[in-house]
């Protein structure tokens, strides 16, 4: 004889409007997700928004700017990031800085491990890892002079940076990088 | 920043063409439609990225176009 | 490690999005379902792949999506309260000459539509439906008056 293969017996559990007709009709669970979806909007929006403005970057305010006292090393970087999206770094300077018909700059070790620094416009005249971090010197006749890192940081995560020009105070700041 | 406002624009031209190439509203999807939406979304969506493909860019395009579709509809 | 997490994140953000943005009643995708459902499965692919197009990415992350949607199906079957969540619930529009506004209003449906249903079940007038359901996959179900009073 053949094995029943149903050993339950088929029940009609879904619930009944009046009786009469098996719709299983949640009116208090929609009630709930009517609620949820108005949340969910009012999240989009707001995300929207913040974005707009440049919360996670890329927007009016994830520009930041740095600048000495006497205002003669000024940096200008994106405050926030995102992983494996372009973005430079701006380092310009007055006639102050220049020693010797050149400029000296060093920066933190997370400019190219964690920042993911690719290029330097101009190329640096030479460059040296020491201290924990890299030391670079460029050939720079007269104002303006400026520096350009471009970045492309390959993970998320919270950096610190340091960065400074010879005799004069260093710049400390960070760099939030989105995925 | 620039990603939403590309996201709307191209959302708004995909809709558009759409509208204005089919010629049955409403009713089903031509094989042509299909090839439109594919051609054009596409090259919108590589637009609408350019070259930040993080989650963070690419969500925020989404949920503007939720929110595009939502207003819309 | 990370591609995968991100084809994790995108298959249920997309859910999420469809569930929340795309269901309108409706047996056939109209134009304007497809754009929404195109743009966004396309942006959504757009971060998920990253710059990581290679095959073994590729391969790893529809892997995973196959899993998870394979998981999910199980899941419904397993929990009513998880088919309600990620399926609906069914609700009466019409109930014996009764509108019910609130459920009309929340899932933006016209008499019209509803009527347009009943007419694809050759029912003539608004007298001839004894119940109107919106279905969880977006049809509108028609029930006929058994009796004519």
């Amino acid at each position: 004889m053949a094995q029943p293969i149903y050993r339950k017996a088929v029940e009609d559990t879904v619930p009944k409007v009046n009786n009469e007709i098996a719709v299983g009709e949640d009116v208090e669970f929609q009630r709930k997700w009517w609620k949820f979806e108005k949340l969910v909007w009012a999240a989009f929006i707001c995300f929207v928004l913040l974005d707009l403005a440049g919360v996670f970057g890329r927007g009016p305010l994830s520009k930041a700017h740095l600048a000495t006292a006497d205002g003669t090393v000024n940096v200008s970087y994106e405050r926030v990031q995102r992983t494996g999206t372009p973005s430079t770094l701006k380092v310009e300077f007055r006639d102050r800085a220049i020693r010797n018909k050149q400029i000296r700059l060093w920066a933190g070790e997370d400019l190219v491990s964690k920042l993911g620094n690719k290029q330097i416009a101009p190329q640096p005249a030479t460059s040296a890892v020491g201290d924990g971090g890299l030391h670079y010197t460029f050939p720079a006749t007269t104002e303006p002079a400026e520096i350009v890192f471009s970045l492309q940081p390959p993970s998320p995560g919270l950096y610190d940076l340091s960065l400074g020009v010879d005799d004069f105070p260093a710049f400390h700041f960070k760099i939030l990088v989105m995925p | 920043m620039y990603t939403i406002i590309h996201a709307i624009l191209g959302y708004f031209f995909l809709l558009f063409t759409v509208r204005v190439l089919s010629r049955r509203p409403g009713g089903q999807m031509t094989l042509f439609e299909f090839v439109i939406v594919f051609l054009i979304g596409g090259v919108i969506i590589l637009s609408t990225v350019g070259d930040d493909r993080s989650v963070t860019n690419c969500v925020g395009a989404v949920i503007v176009i939720g929110l595009m579709h939502g207003l819309v509809s | 490690m990370a591609s995968v997490l991100r084809a994790v994140f995108g298959y249920a953000f997309l859910v999420f999005m469809v569930r929340v943005v795309g269901r309108r009643p409706g047996k056939q995708m109209t134009p304007f379902e497809f754009v929404l459902i195109f743009f966004i499965g396309g942006l959504t692919l757009t971060f998920v792949v990253g710059d990581e197009a290679s095959f073994t990415n590729a391969i790893g992350q529809i892997m995973t999506i196959a899993i998870l949607h394979y998981l999910i199906a199980w899941a419904r079957t397993k929990s009513s309260a998880f088919a309600r969540l990620t399926d609906g619930t069914p609700l009466v529009l019409l109930e014996k000459g009764q509108w019910r506004p609130l459920a009309m209003k929340g899932m933006r449906i016209a008499d019209d539509d509803v009527m347009a249903s009943a007419r694809d079940k050759e029912l003539k007038s608004f007298d001839e439906i004894e119940y109107a359901i919106l279905e969880r996959n977006g049809e509108i179900s028609i029930i006929k008056a058994s009796e004519m009073l």
